[in-house]
C-alpha cells in the first residue's frame, strides 16, 4: 500500500513539474505578446511577408503612375502638393484649364510643341517643318500657344521655347492618347 | 580694387537721335531722340550718364532646361530717369546742350545719383570701378533695379526677380521658381 501511495506521489511530482514547465512556457509567450513581438499570421511567415510585400509595391505602383509621366525626352517625377486627405492643395481652375486645353485642341499646336520639345525654333524653322501651313496661320496658331502659357518668345532672338508647362501639357497629351489607344486595342 | 569720388554735371544734354545704349542676344537698352542726360564725373571726365525720356529695356529673362523654359522676357518703358556707368563715349558726340527743362530734371538727376552713389548700392560717394555697364532703373516700389551686363555675363536684380546668365547657365529666382541650370541640365524649385 505504502508502495502504490509512493508511486502514486512520484507521477503527481512529475505532473506538477510538467505543469510548472508549460506554465512558464505560456508566461514567456504573453510577455512576448504584451511587447509586440508575437504576431498571429495565421500561416508560414514567408507567406505573410510576400502578402506585405505585394501590398506595397501595388501601393508604391500606383502612386507613380499618377506621378510620373514617360515622355520622348525621358523620365520626369512630378512633385505634388497633396493634403493629408489626398486633395489637391488648390481647386482647379475649369475656365483657365478649358482654356489650355483648347490652346492645346489643334493638331499643327500639338505639331509646334512637338517640333520645339527638341529646342528652341525660329519661325522659319517652325515654317519648314510645318509647310502645309501658311506663316500667317503659324503665327496665330503660336500666340494662342504663348496666350495659354505653353511657349513663350524671346525677345530680342525672336526664338520660340516650349515652356515647363508647355511640357508637360503635350506629355499628358500623349499619354491620353496613349491610355485612349490601349483601351481601344482591349 | 579701386575707389573713386563720382559727382553729377551741371550740363544738362539733349540727344539729337535714337541710341541704343547696349544690345546682345539677351537684352537692350535703348533711348529716343529727344533724351535729356546729365553726365556723370570722375577726375572731371564723363564716366556715365542719367537720363530721362523715352526709352525701352528688354530683358528675356528666360532660362531653358531640360524640362522647358521657365521666366519670361522683361520690356520696361523708361520715362523716369534712369542712369547709366559706362559707355560715356556715346553720348556727347549725339548731343547738345538742352535750353528748357533742365531744372526739374536735374534736381530728380541729383536724387537717383545720390540713392546710387550714396545710398545702399555703393555707399560713401564712392563705387568700385569696373569694366562694362551699370544701370538702374527706379521700380515702382521707390527702389533701384540694377542691370549689369559684361560681356555674356549678365545680372539683372528687381523687385521680385534675380537673373544671372553667362552662356549657358542660368540662375533665375522669381516668385513663382528658383531655377539654376547649366548647359540644360538644372534644378527647379517651385
Amino acid at each position: 500500500m505504502s508502495d502504490d501511495i509512493r508511486e502514486e506521489m512520484k507521477k503527481l511530482k512529475e505532473e506538477m513539474a510538467s505543469l510548472k514547465d508549460q506554465l512558464k512556457e505560456v508566461g514567456r509567450g504573453e510577455r512576448r505578446h504584451r511587447h509586440g513581438l508575437y504576431v498571429d499570421i495565421g500561416g508560414p511567415v514567408h507567406d505573410y511577408m510576400d502578402d506585405v510585400l505585394q501590398s506595397v509595391a501595388e501601393g508604391v505602383h500606383g502612386e507613380l503612375a499618377k506621378s510620373i509621366f514617360i515622355g520622348p525626352g525621358g523620365t520626369r517625377i512630378v512633385m505634388r502638393g497633396r493634403q493629408p486627405n489626398g486633395k489637391s492643395e488648390e481647386p482647379i481652375d475649369l475656365a483657365r484649364a478649358a482654356g489650355i486645353m483648347s490652346a492645346l485642341g489643334h493638331e499643327h499646336r500639338l505639331r509646334i510643341l512637338n517640333e520645339l520639345i527638341a529646342g528652341g525654333k525660329y519661325i522659319n524653322e517652325l515654317q519648314e517643318k510645318l509647310s502645309e501651313i501658311t506663316t500667317s496661320t503659324l503665327s496665330s496658331h503660336l500666340n494662342v500657344l504663348e496666350e495659354a502659357g505653353l511657349v513663350v518668345q524671346e525677345k530680342m532672338r525672336g526664338r520660340y521655347l516650349i515652356t515647363m508647362p508647355g511640357r508637360t501639357a503635350y506629355e499628358m497629351a500623349a499619354k491620353i492618347t496613349s491610355f485612349v489607344k490601349q483601351g481601344e486595342q482591349q | 580694387m579701386t575707389w573713386h569720388h563720382y559727382d553729377l554735371s551741371n550740363t544738362v544734354l539733349r540727344t539729337n537721335e535714337r541710341l541704343n545704349l547696349w544690345k546682345s542676344d539677351r537684352g537692350s537698352v535703348d533711348i529716343e531722340k529727344d533724351t535729356l542726360a546729365v553726365a556723370i564725373m570722375l577726375n572731371e571726365k564723363s564716366e556715365g550718364y542719367i537720363f530721362r525720356g523715352n526709352g525701352k529695356m528688354i530683358l528675356d529673362a528666360i532660362v531653358e532646361t531640360d524640362q522647358g523654359a521657365v521666366g519670361k522676357p522683361i520690356e520696361q518703358q523708361l520715362t523716369a530717369p534712369f542712369l547709366m556707368v559706362g559707355n560715356p563715349e556715346i553720348i556727347e558726340p549725339r548731343s547738345f546742350s538742352a535750353v528748357t527743362g533742365e531744372q526739374d530734371f536735374l534736381m530728380k538727376a541729383q536724387d537717383l545719383f545720390n540713392e546710387f552713389f550714396r545710398g545702399e548700392h555703393f555707399g560713401s560717394g564712392c563705387h568700385h570701378h569696373h569694366e562694362g555697364f551699370v544701370f538702374a532703373f527706379k521700380n515702382d516700389s521707390g527702389k533701384l533695379d540694377l542691370l549689369i551686363p559684361h560681356g555674356s555675363k549678365i545680372v539683372y536684380k528687381a523687385n521680385h526677380l534675380v537673373f544671372i546668365s553667362d552662356e549657358d547657365e542660368a540662375i533665375l529666382k522669381s516668385p513663382e521658381h528658383m531655377v539654376v541650370s547649366n548647359h540644360g541640365r538644372c534644378i527647379v524649385l517651385k
